[in-house]
């Protein structure tokens, strides 16, 4: 497995374990009916402002801790180089990410429409369209290195 | 995915070249080792200019080291 594969398979773990802590904090509000009233929203942008914060510094530490097992492991420093191929794959796993976001950001749109959900409610599935947007990308990008391209 | 239809002679042009490796053709190119293996499996159609590269890399001209299948 090259690095680079190793980095997307540790992003792709992070992000689902960011997520997944971010989802468990989010029903432990709704299960204590925090999510109703006026305060759900400013609730909701809160959390949402803390799980970008947390996936971002999360990602920088994960990647960190990587290169230096990578580079202790290997003996090797890992490239930088971005060649033409590494660019193709990148797109492709953005296009992938772009369209699976924009069918959740779609769905979102037509609950609000309709008004069957809360518009906080609409709010969280965005969130929700946009981690699995960035998880259907590095699956994506996974399958592209392993196959070749 | 569209098939891969420029085929290559790189593996054997590798050994005919005091057997360079994989990473030592990449280094001179410019690119990752696993962009030539992809080139060399027929997994990734590289572009012009790296297809150029590799030939002036084996100092032969672009239609021996690549080679389009045409439809039959």
């Amino acid at each position: 497995m090259s690095y680079q594969e190793k980095s997307v398979v540790a992003s792709l773990a992070s992000a689902l374990i960011v997520f997944a802590f971010y989802a468990l904090y989010v029903f432990g509000m709704h299960q204590e009916g925090r999510l109703v009233g006026p305060e759900a929203s400013s609730l909701v942008g809160k959390s949402s402002f803390v799980l970008m914060v947390t996936t971002i510094a999360v990602t920088v530490v994960v990647q960190v801790v990587l290169s230096v097992i990578h580079t202790a492991v290997t003996r090797e420093t890992e490239t930088i180089l971005t060649d033409e191929r590494e660019q193709l794959i990148a797109l492709k796993s953005m296009q992938v990410s772009s369209t699976t976001f924009s069918f959740g950001f779609l769905a979102a749109m037509g609950i609000l429409a309709i008004e069957i959900w809360e518009p906080h409610m609409v709010f969280l599935l965005i969130i929700t369209s946009m981690f699995m947007g960035m998880i259907a990308g590095y699956i994506a990008k996974l399958i592209l290195y392993r196959r070749g391209y | 995915m569209a098939k891969c239809r420029i085929r290559n002679n790189i593996r054997k042009l590798r050994f005919e070249h005091d057997e360079i490796t994989q990473k030592q053709l990449a280094e001179q190119v410019g690119v990752t080792r696993q962009t030539i293996v992809a080139i060399e499996n027929a997994k990734y159609s590289p572009s012009l200019e790296l297809a150029f590269l590799i030939a002036n890399a084996f100092d032969r001209p672009l239609q021996e080291v690549f080679s389009f299948e045409a439809d039959s």
